[in-house]
């Protein structure tokens, strides 16, 4: 009840939306006449409308939307796909730290270390056993060139790792280690890993918890 | 999306988008700062292709990081900057409606700012449907599709909410200012 005039509040807002005919709005209309209350309620309410209508549409600064256009077109040219994650943004948020400027902190990230075969929670393991890896592959070739050189290349690629599985005492770290080392040196898996002998695997692990204790290289 | 239309769309949008913002937080700087999250967000991750829809995504991308920013900060933590943050000038000079005489000008700025302290003051989210209802003019079923809410649920929160901002405006304006007739009598003045 609007007051105590009797009118139903959400008949007197149907009658401001024009959304009462016939005989509703007929009933307000005589109640209007009447109820000052109810006339100063609609009064107020036309009012609200017309200042809200009023109100000015607030120029945007051009600073705001060259910093958009620097952040996405500047920056990629086309819209990126889900495919894409590997350069998705990642933002802080711009007050969490106190910070008020809504600065962006974008994460670029290889995407085909994220998107290739290696599984997210070996990432990291990963990279460390590629770094082993790729020292002791430049020690192996050049020992194996000036010492062993007529020995035999022992038949030891990745694939076979996998398919022996845990038999051959090398974990799935190391076995990661492998790709990703034969992918920064630009050679195929099997070429690269058919340098190794069954000895190499602890070796690995051992440059690999070298590597992963001293990111600079498994200098010892 | 393409550059072109998202180009396009920040041209048509980026005022609106902006109002939105600094009105609902009264403060330039945090305006600013969701206008380009808004917009960022729009190019990165919008599903939409169809550019009604687009719109739509963006105006609830907008108000949900509007209501970020006034959970964070706290309900009327600042607003005798908000207030500041629209300058009178801008008030009446860059007015949809007629261009009132200067006295009522000043009636008007009063009752303008009474009604964005009214938006602050309310609730977050009583604030935004009268700001959708008013200043947007969108209808029931057209704020109920943003809210993700009921075109039932949202016409009654509406009802309540400027049943709201009338008592708050009656308690709020001062006798003289509210004494002063607007409606409909500036065309004629």
């Amino acid at each position: 009840v609007n007051g105590n005039c009797g009118l139903s509040p959400d008949l007197l807002e149907d009658f401001l939306d024009g959304e009462l005919s016939g005989r509703k709005r007929r009933r307000v209309e005589r109640h209007l006449r009447e109820c000052s209350t109810c006339r100063a309620e609609i009064e107020r309410e036309l009012e609200v409308r017309h200042e809200f209508a009023a109100m000015p549409e607030l120029p945007c600064p051009n600073a705001v939307t060259d910093r958009v256009l620097q952040e996405t077109v500047g920056k990629h040219g086309t819209a990126p796909t889900r495919a894409e994650e590997g350069a998705r943004f990642e933002r802080r948020s711009p007050h969490a730290d106190g910070d008020p400027s809504p600065r962006r902190v974008r994460t670029a990230r290889w995407s085909w270390a994220v998107h290739g075969p290696i599984p997210s929670r070996l990432r990291v393991l990963g990279w460390g056993a590629a770094l082993a890896a790729a020292v002791l592959l430049a020690v192996l070739i050049g020992s194996s060139r000036h010492e062993r050189s007529t020995s035999p290349s022992p038949a030891v690629t990745v694939a076979s790792v996998e398919r022996a599985g845990p038999a051959t005492g090398i974990d799935e770290n190391t076995r990661d280690g492998y790709r990703v080392a034969a992918r920064l040196i630009g050679r195929a898996e099997e070429t690269f890993a058919a340098t190794f002998t069954e000895t190499l695997p602890q070796i690995v692990q051992e440059s690999l918890a070298l590597a992963l204790q001293r990111p600079s290289g498994g200098q010892g | 999306m393409d550059t072109a239309t998202f180009e396009d769309l920040i041209q048509a949008q980026r005022n609106r988008v902006y109002s939105y913002a600094c009105y609902v937080l009264g403060n330039r700087q945090d305006a600013e700062d969701v206008t380009q999250e808004a917009f960022i967000r729009l190019w990165d991750r919008c599903p939409a292709t169809e550019r009604n829809a687009m719109l739509v995504w963006l105006q609830r991308v907008v108000r949900n990081l509007c209501i970020d920013v006034r959970r964070r900060r706290g309900r009327g933590s600042d607003r005798e900057v908000d207030l500041a943050a629209v300058a009178p000038h801008e008030l009446a000079q860059g007015s949809r409606g007629s261009q009132p005489d200067p006295e009522r000008r000043l009636v008007r700025n009063e009752r303008q700012r009474a009604l964005l302290e009214a938006l602050e003051r309310l609730p977050v989210e009583t604030g935004e449907l009268l700001w959708l209802h008013y200043f947007e003019g969108l209808k029931y079923r057209e704020i109920a599709a943003l809210t993700a809410a009921n075109p039932t649920t949202v016409k009654v929160r509406v009802h309540r909410a400027r049943r709201e901002l009338r008592r708050w405006l009656a308690a709020r304006l001062k006798p003289e200012i509210a004494a002063v007739p607007v409606v409909g009598r500036e065309a004629e003045s």
